[in-house]
């Protein structure tokens, strides 16, 4: 075996072991020691599973000597963040407070993928309790900060800091990741790493960390648009462990995609003002591309409403509902973020009124969404407007938003992260260039369910770009 | 070099205490400064009185 298969996709690793080049057995071992020797460089790994990994990979290969193909993930070993649990084994959740928990369930997610065959070797590190309902310091983790394998002065990005990392180093074919407000889009972005938010309820989060009931979801970060296709397929579907499953399965069909020319795509201009000055010719760059794959490009305004006060209500409220008990215990002050402890304790706080008007506007947030896209297919944005931040730096420190001294007059689609998550939407990260050496990408934005026209989209992109492919310098 | 799990686990958590940080003595107040903001913007927002709540109650 070479190195590249550490960089391959799925499809082509799952090719190769059907031509029988390299067993299971050799690839997960392969991937294993790959992931237990660089991951806590990045600090990456929460959790290395090489003995089950490697019980499940005989088996695999037992399958595939009888012929009994399970599809395109059949043998590929992933990593999912540790937020989802893996029955008698630790879930720590990023917190030290949790660091020694053993949960008895195993998430859906991990149940639906074993059924694929695909091969779970590791446990990825996360910020602790997935940063809600907000947190000051890269360093918010139970593994320290993430770090990223573009530059590891810099932040992998959150919540999903691990399975940003591990994707982007070649630890992992694929990582499962959770998203409440950007923590896929984000150290996708960061990272390099295609990342896919599904539609809320698309995916079952039983068995996963609950932060905001009604705005939790897992989904894949991955090498390309195409393989976050074959692993949507196998994730999503109804379950009834979870109250939100919108009982819908998914079926990744690019044979059934629309003509480019049929799809309108709405951006805002102003976006580019937004964004940090070394990332503009990037950006403006990848937005020609996006022009160029034959697509009808429109301005579109986001509607107007106060995201940022939205989001942060609910999951101040709902994230403090649900480590309740750990407030009350006082081991709320073992976590490492001074800000994430007192957000915790303040959200108990939040008024019933605050909390029932935050979901009220949700219902006109999602209203107004629905009659945007009666007009448009999917919205393009930068997926974030500043490259990842020094593990020094703080995060509200105002960085990622040009740092110019005049803001635009516009927002532009600057609140599409907390907007997007707010109304439900499933959205893709598309790497797209680079500013200062660290990656850059887009974001695609659809209509709940739209996830096969955003990765047409983004495999279409992926066709004529190759920022997907590159691979960071440390990790070759 | 190849960590056990009690190592690795070791590790992680002699790093996470090192990195503790000391917290700046005002940040409970920053905190509830902003979920104050955040109230303020909500309640300045008018509504239709018809509005219902985004939950969904499946019975």
């Amino acid at each position: 075996m070479t190195d590249d298969i550490f960089f391959a996709s799925i499809s082509d690793l799952n090719a190769r072991l059907l031509k029988k080049e390299f067993s299971t057995v050799e690839l997960v071992k392969a991937f294993s020691e790959r992931l237990e020797t660089i991951g806590p460089r990045y600090n990456a790994l929460a959790l290395p599973l090489p003995k089950i990994a490697l019980k499940r990979a005989k088996a695999v290969d037992d399958e595939l000597k009888r012929e009994r193909l399970r599809g395109p993930l059949q043998g590929i070993p992933f990593g999912a963040k540790d937020l989802l649990s893996v029955a008698g084994q630790v879930t720590s959740w990023g917190a030290k407070p949790f660091a020694a928990q053993v949960l008895d369930r195993t998430a859906t997610v991990l149940t639906k993928l074993d059924k694929t065959d695909a091969v779970l070797i590791g446990k990825l590190a996360m910020v602790e309790l997935a940063g809600g309902p907000s947190y000051r310091m890269a360093n918010a983790s139970l593994f320290g900060p993430g770090l990223n394998p573009w530059d590891r002065t810099r932040w992998s990005g959150g919540s999903s800091s691990g399975s940003g990392s591990a994707v982007a180093a070649g630890l992992v074919t694929f990582a499962l990741g959770s998203e409440t407000s950007g923590s896929i889009l984000t150290p996708s972005a960061f990272c390099n790493v295609t990342g896919l938010r599904p539609t809320y309820g698309l995916v079952s989060r039983y068995g996963a960390m609950a932060l905001a009931w009604t705005m939790d979801k897992i989904g894949p970060m991955c090498r390309g648009a195409e393989d976050c296709g074959l692993v949507l397929q196998a994730i999503a579907g109804s379950d009834a462990e979870d109250p939100g499953s919108a009982g819908k399965s998914f079926y990744y069909t690019p044979q059934y995609a629309r003509k480019m020319s049929d799809l309108k795509v709405g951006f805002a201009s102003v976006d580019l003002d937004w964004a940090e000055p070394e990332m503009r010719p990037a950006l403006d760059a990848a937005m020609q591309t996006i022009r160029a794959i034959g697509v009808q490009m429109a301005e579109a305004k986001l509607p107007e409403f106060p995201y940022g006060a939205l989001a942060g209500t609910v999951v101040s409220a709902d994230g403090s509902s649900v480590f309740e008990s750990l407030i009350a215990s006082g081991r709320v002050n073992e976590l490492v973020d001074a800000r994430q402890i007192e957000g915790l304790k303040a959200g108990l706080e939040i008024p019933a009124k605050d909390y029932l008007k935050a979901m009220r506007i949700r219902s006109l947030v999602k209203q107004k969404f629905h009659e945007l896209f009666a007009d448009i297919d999917v919205i393009v944005a930068p997926c974030r407007y500043g490259i990842a931040p020094k593990i020094s730096d703080p995060l509200d420190g105002g960085g990622g938003r040009g740092g110019q001294t005049q803001r635009p007059s516009s927002p532009g689609m600057t609140g599409l992260i907390a907007a997007g998550n707010l109304a439900g939407l499933p959205a893709l990260s598309l790497p797209c260039g680079f500013a200062q050496n660290m990656p850059i990408a887009l974001q695609l934005v659809g209509p709940a369910f739209s996830e096969n026209t955003l990765l047409a989209i983004g495999r279409e992109f992926q066709s004529r770009t190759d920022w997907h492919k590159r691979r960071p310098p440390a990790a070759n | 070099m190849k960590l056990t799990r009690r190592e690795l686990a070791l590790a992680a958590i002699t790093a996470s205490a090192a990195q503790t940080q000391t917290p700046p003595p005002d940040l409970a107040k920053v905190v509830r400064d902003g979920q104050k903001r955040n109230s303020d913007t909500l309640t300045k927002f008018e509504i239709p009185i018809a509005i219902e709540p985004a939950f969904q109650f499946k019975a």
